[in-house]
Parts: C-alpha cells; structure tokens; sequence
C-alpha cells in the first residue's frame, strides 16, 4: 500500500553506516585534535600519550556510533508504527466509500391525544373523528447534500397522517440553495438564493418544522391564515444581510415570489398569479447570552389578498455553570387585509408563548392562541395551552401538553385536550434551529 | 389581466431583488489581488474566523501582523453547543478564513458558514481550514451508533489539548495562511516554526530540545518510547518543561466529566478509569453517579477534572463523598477566563492537576 515507505526502510537501515563513515573522517583529523592536548606528533613513532588519546577517541566515537545507532533504531520503529497506523486508516477509508451520497435524517412525530368531547378532522362534522386516538401524524425523510460548488440541495419527504393508518406522501420541500454564481466572485450582501419547494420565510413558526416546534402542534392563528401546516410553496427567494446599526446586531432582508393560491387568505387565487413576499428581521445580541429577535413579514397574492406579520422573540441562555437553564418568550401576531367576497376584510390573530428549561433534559412551556374566522372576524377562538417536555437525548423527546379552547364556533368551545407527543430522530441530524435550546 | 400585471410586478420584484443585493455587496478584492501587489500597497490583514478561541489564537500565532483573527463560541461555552445566531453569520459573512477543529465538534459550524452566504469559506475552498486534519486521533469507534450517545465518528475531536497536536493544527491553520496569502509566506512558515519551538521549550524544557532537538523528541514522546530513550541516553535529568512538571500525574487515576481530557491524560500520563457522563452527552443517573463513586473509592481518585463548562452538581456530590478535588477548568483561551493564550491554558492544566494531586490534606 505504501511502496515508497516500504523502500525507504532499507535504505534508512543504510543509513546506519554512515556513522562508520563519520567516525574514518574524524579519524583523519586526529592528528590535530592530539595537537589541542599538546602532545607532540610523530608518526613514525607515536608518543605513548598519544596512543592513549587515540584510543580514548575511539572509545568516544563507538559510544557515539552506538548511540546514532540507537537512535536510528527509535526512528525506524517509529516509522513502521506509523505505517502500520496508516494502513488500518487507509482500509477504514476504503470501506466508507459511500461519502457522497447526501446525509439522510429520519424523523418521527408520533400523537396521542385525548379529548372530552368529540374532535372531527378540519372541524368537518360529516369527517372522521380523530378524538382519543394514537396516530403517527408524520415521517419525515430528509436528504441533503452539496450538489456542486456553487449549489446545496435539500429533499424532505414526508408521510403525513391525519387519522391513524391514512398516511399521504408528499415532498414538504424540495429546493436548491445557491451560494454563489459562477458568474460573480461572491455573493452580493451574503444572498442566498432558494428555488424549488419549500417553507417560505414569512413569520417564525412557518419556517419551522413540525418536530423542531417547542409546542405540540401549530398555533391556530398561524394555521387560520398560512394553513394548518404552515404555508409551503413552490417559488424563488432570496435572503441577504442589509447594513446593521450596530456591531451586535444584523438587518436581514427576505424577498421572495411564489404560486399563487393554496392559502386560507387566498384559496380562489390560481397558481400563475403569483404571490410576492418580503421580510425583514432585526436580531439584537444583548451580550450575556440574552438576544432579542423582531420580524415584520407581508404576502401578498393577487390585489386583493394580504396578511402581514409581526414575530418578536427574547432568549436568555447563560453560558459558564448555566449551560443547561434558558428562558423564551415570544409572539405572532397576522393581520389580514382582504377584498373577497365571503372573506372578513381584516381578520386578527396572534399568540404568546413562553419556555423555561430547567435543566439539560426538561422544558415547561405555555402558549396562549387568539384567532378570528377569515369568513367572520366576530367568530373568535382561544386556545390555553401547557407543556413539559423531556428529552432524553436530542434524538428523541417526548412532551405532555394540555390544552383549553373557548370558541364561538360550537364544536371547539370548552374543547380539553390531553397530548403526549413523542419525537425521534435517527440519521445524520441536521442542527436545530438555534433558538429552541438545544 | 389582472394576472399578467401581476407577474410584471413580480418579475420587477425579483430583479430588484438581485439589483439590492448587488448594490450592497460593497467593493469587493478577489482573492488573487491580495497576493498580486503585497509591497506596493498596504493590504489589509486577512480576516480569519475560527469556531473555537483556541484556534484564534492558534491563528494568531502563526499569522501575526498580517492577519486579524475572530472566533465565534465563547471560551465558556460548550464548544459542541453553540447556537448559530445571526451575529455569528454576520461575522462570518467578510472571512477570508474559517477555521473549524472539525471531527464533528462543531456541526454548528456549517449552519453559520451556510447562513453567512459567503462562499470563499464553504466545504472544499481555499478559504476552509479543517484544523485536526492529520491528527490521529484517539477513541476512534469501532462500532457507530447513537446507542453509544453523542459518539464522534472521526475519533474524540478534543485534539488541542496534546501540545504535540496544537503543533499540527497551527501547521494546518499555516498552511492555508500560505496558499491566500503568498507573499507573506515566509513570514508565516517562521512564525510557525517559533511557534513550534516554544512549544517544544514549553513540553521538555529548553535544554534537552537543544541536546535532542524538538522533532526527535516529539516522535519519542508520540511513540511513548521518550521516557526509555532518555534514560538510556541518561538525560532524564534534562526533562523540564511541562512534563517534568507533570510527572507526579504518571498512572494516577483522575475522573473526568466528559471525554474531553483523553489526549491529555495520554500525553501527561495519567489514567481516566471511568467518566461522569454514563455515555458522551448523556448526564449521568443516580445510578451511575455510584458506580463512579465506587471506583473512585476502589481506586483512590484525588481528582475529579472537567471543563468549566459542565455542569458541576455530579461532580461536587462525588468530590464530597471521597473528598476528591473538583477541579472545573478552562479548557479553551480567553481573558475572561484566565487563560489568554494556549500556552497559559496548558499550564493552568498542569499546574492545577499537579497540585490536586500532591496535595497533602
């Protein structure tokens, strides 16, 4: 495997020699070296002090010979250690061949939950009831890799379920991220440009998957006006940095153009009438582990079709002896604006929420939802919810919830909700988003 | 109608887009510039970006005047658990250099590097250091599975704490210094060899590095053959610097939190029988907590040793119960925790572990 080392051996064992050929070159120059103790030199007939300084000098270069030779000898074991050590990493390498395939992460979001009173899917009376049941509501299989210099891909599939047994396939997202083009030396401002599928950057619950979520499920207010899962869309988006006031804050900018409909805001408007997105975020590092977040994002599809955002989230996490405590606290708050016949034309929503980790595993958090029916803002429903989540590892958590509606709609009115949540990962995990702790 | 004004106004939307980014970019030099006109013009310093503060000052060791140097975790903070902010993003958004230990320490590296959207540091440019390359590492698994926790796949990545390792990711951070920076080249290749040098002093004291020379020692000390050869060299007596400092560590069994202290125990000699953790990253259970109450007791543990860092209630429940030191040290550099530079870390290491244990109480 390493033919040139294996050469090098007999050869540095050659080497082993040329103490030998030092040693006749210092004996050349004894002659003098007998000059420097002040004998008087007489080839033909030496001295008896003379002899004796020769023989100590070759006493003194054996011992050195000897002691070069040892050295070698250190060396040379040395060397074949490190091959040896060599061999076993280069045969590792071999068997792990498969590098370029993308890192492919797993995750599971599995449901119990029980209620006192009967739950149908979508709130449809004539739907499947979904009350007091298990459900693996989702499996998640995400792939990502590099796919070139200049461009990162990313594939998530997922098997969702509303009702137990019935799972329907979809890709969540699907996009490329391009770093840099080959036509420019860098990336103007830091832009990062996204194509393809995938959870447009409109608030801050949206661009959060189901399983990275510090709640059970998705706020209301957000389902009421981006959809029950979030909004998700094919379309372009791009994100850079815009100049900050401070050192120790950043202005991020986020534009974006999408299909058109599939939003509860927008549900007649067809996809080649495209909805425009813009965001901007404000993020202040408060030194001491402490930051604050504020986001203001709009969408709008068509003319008549609008909602606006409003995100601010606060974070303490200490550092040195309190790695494992943090506080958040957070909201959302949308705002429709919307000329539809059959649509309210500014319906309201919002929530608060809030989570303390008590130590590395366990986390108490709570969150209050407000949202009012787009078809009529005076129908409005509240949601009070608490939570405590354990973690075994980041790999796998689980998390009991309680939740209390009042509603003027008749169904979700005095609606009490248990939930047990359970969460696993397994494959190359993706990093969290960093503000849920971990 | 309505629809084709619409994709108008959205198409205008898009080429805006691109136009603001473009328009804030500001100037931009690309890379071969810096090494184009080095005398003429003065240049401003390569930005270097490393993950962990160690690095920095590795960095800075070796780049010196031509080089400003940054890092994004604190040298309080759990290098495995940094949270990549947008700040950290900001500040990798201008790097010339990112520097990462790698070996999947910090997974949260490449989310700020991906965040930044600059791309002269992502995977596979110049302008990406993966410091540890060359290291061999210790703790490589034979078997990979999260059933062991959060297990390292590449081996354990706490690489900078053997001396004879700092020498090879300064030669790394160097070597890269070298390739975006050429005219400074020579500047560079004798800044690390000073760097080199004082750590050779530092490890085995100035007089055997000129009796035996710095790289005949370091591959005596990496073969664990040192301590033989310089008895039968009869130098033993010219060992100085931190390993003769160390030398009342050899074989004393030390409990440590995390796996964080294997290449110094193995470099200093002294022994990890067991650790706090029940596996890497997992906190430990009552359970556990006896069986290191156990062996400590068994085996007559003085000191139990982990980064400043880590969660000290295990580690001061055991210190009260065998009347062990608890000893929770910086393991990275930084003023704000007594450490400026690696080589004060070191000695802070050694001294604090040496007086632990030979201290008569």
């Amino acid at each position: 495997m390493f033919p040139s080392i294996r050469w090098a051996l007999p050869a540095g064992i050659g080497l082993l020699a040329i103490p030998c050929q030092t040693n006749a070159q210092d004996s050349q120059t004894l002659p003098s070296a007998s000059q420097e103790v002040g004998v008087e030199s007489d080839s033909s007939n030496p001295s008896q002090a003379t002899i004796q300084d020769i023989l100590r000098r070759l006493e003194k270069l054996e011992q050195s010979r000897s002691d070069d030779r040892d050295d070698f000898e250190f060396e040379l074991e040395g060397i074949e250690e490190d091959l040896s050590r060599l061999e076993a990493k280069g045969a590792v390498t071999t068997q792990r061949s498969n590098v370029f395939n993308p890192g492919l992460t797993v995750f599971g979001n599995f449901l119990m939950r029980s209620d006192d009173q009967p739950v149908h899917l979508d709130g449809d009376p004539s739907a499947p009831r979904i009350d007091d049941q298990f459900n693996l509501r989702e499996m998640e299989v995400d792939y990502r890799a590099a796919i070139d210099p200049w461009t990162d891909g990313v594939l998530i599939g997922t098997y969702e379920s509303e009702t137990p047994g019935d799972a329907n396939s979809t890709i969540e997202e699907g996009y490329v991220v391009v770093k840099k083009l080959p036509i420019l030396d860098s990336a103007p401002a830091g832009l990062k440009l996204k194509l393809g599928r995938f959870r447009p950057g409109f608030g801050r619950f949206n661009q959060i998957h189901l399983h990275d979520l510090p709640q059970p499920s998705y706020p209301e207010a957000l389902g009421t006006f981006l959809g029950p899962e979030g909004y998700i869309r094919d379309g372009m988006e791009g994100q850079f940095f815009l100049p900050s006031p401070t050192e120790s804050q950043t202005m991020e900018a986020t534009l974006g153009l999408f299909d058109g409909g599939e939003l509860p805001i927008a549900p007649l408007e067809s996809a080649s009438n495209l909805s425009v997105l813009g965001r901007v975020k404000w993020f202040d590092d408060l030194g001491q582990g402490k930051d604050l977040e504020v986001g203001l994002s709009g969408l709008q599809n068509g003319s008549d079709h609008r909602v606006y955002g409003l995100d601010a989230t606060y974070k303490w996490k200490p550092y040195q002896g309190g790695e494992w405590k943090s506080f958040l606290i957070g909201g959302e708050l949308f705002q429709a604006d919307l000329s539809e016949a059959g649509l309210d034309s500014s319906p309201l929503g919002y929530y608060l929420w809030s989570q303390y980790q008590f130590d590395k595993n366990l986390y108490v958090g709570v969150r209050y939802d407000h949202s009012e029916d787009l078809a009529d803002s005076s129908m409005r429903t509240d949601t009070y919810g608490a939570y405590v989540t354990f973690y075994t590892t980041e790999f796998f958590r689980m998390r009991l919830g309680l939740e209390h509606s009042t509603s003027d709609f008749s169904e979700l009115d005095g609606r009490n909700t248990v939930l047990l949540e359970t969460n696993f990962i397994f494959g190359s995990h993706p990093v969290e988003p960093y503000w849920v702790n971990r | 109608m309505q629809s084709r004004n619409s994709l108008r106004h959205s198409l205008l939307l898009a080429a805006l887009l691109l136009g603001a980014g473009t328009a804030l970019a500001g100037p931009h030099l690309p890379e071969g510039e810096r090494t184009a006109e080095p005398a003429a013009v003065p240049v401003a310093p390569l930005k270097i970006l490393t993950t962990l503060p160690v690095l920095a000052d590795l960095a800075k060791q070796v780049g010196g005047e031509f080089v400003s140097v940054d890092s994004l975790a604190l040298p309080n903070q759990d290098p495995h658990y940094v949270q990549p902010t947008p700040i950290l993003m900001k500040k990798a958004r201008d790097a010339d250099l990112f520097v990462e230990c790698g070996l999947q320490l910090e997974l949260w590296g490449e989310k700020v590097v991906s965040g930044s959207g600059n791309p002269k540091i992502q995977i596979g440019q110049p302008g990406r250091v993966i410091a540890s390359t060359g290291v061999q590492t210790l703790e490589l698994p034979t078997v990979l599975s999260r059933e062991w926790g959060d297990v390292h796949p590449y081996g354990n990545p706490h690489v900078w704490l053997d001396p004879l390792n700092a020498k090879i990711l300064a030669g790394n951070i160097a070597t890269a210094l070298e390739e975006l920076d050429g005219a400074h080249k020579q500047t560079y290749e004798d800044n690390l060899a000073d760097f080199r040098h004082r750590i050779d002093v530092a490890l085995y004291g100035a007089e055997l590095v000129d009796e035996v020379g710095g790289r005949k020692l370091d591959r005596l000390a990496k073969g664990g053959r040192l301590s033989d050869y310089l008895e039968h060299r009869e130098l033993t007596e010219m060992l100085g610097g931190w390993l003769a400092k160390a030398a009342p560590l050899a074989g004393r069994p030390i409990v440590t939190y995390h796996k964080t202290f294997i290449y110094l125990a193995t470099r200093f000699g002294f022994t990890i029988p067991i650790e706090i953790e029940e596996k890497p990253g997992i906190p430990p259970s009552a359970k556990q907590r006896d069986r290191v109450l156990g062996v400590m007791r068994e085996q007559g543990v003085r000191t139990i040793l982990q980064a400043i860092y880590h969660d000290r209630t295990a580690g001061t429940y055991l210190a009260q119960k065998t009347g062990a030191h608890l000893l929770s040290l910086p393991i990275d550099v930084g003023e704000s925790v007594g450490v400026p530079d690696y080589f004060a870390m070191m000695d802070n290491l050694i001294t604090r572990l040496v007086e632990s244990e030979t201290r008569k109480d």
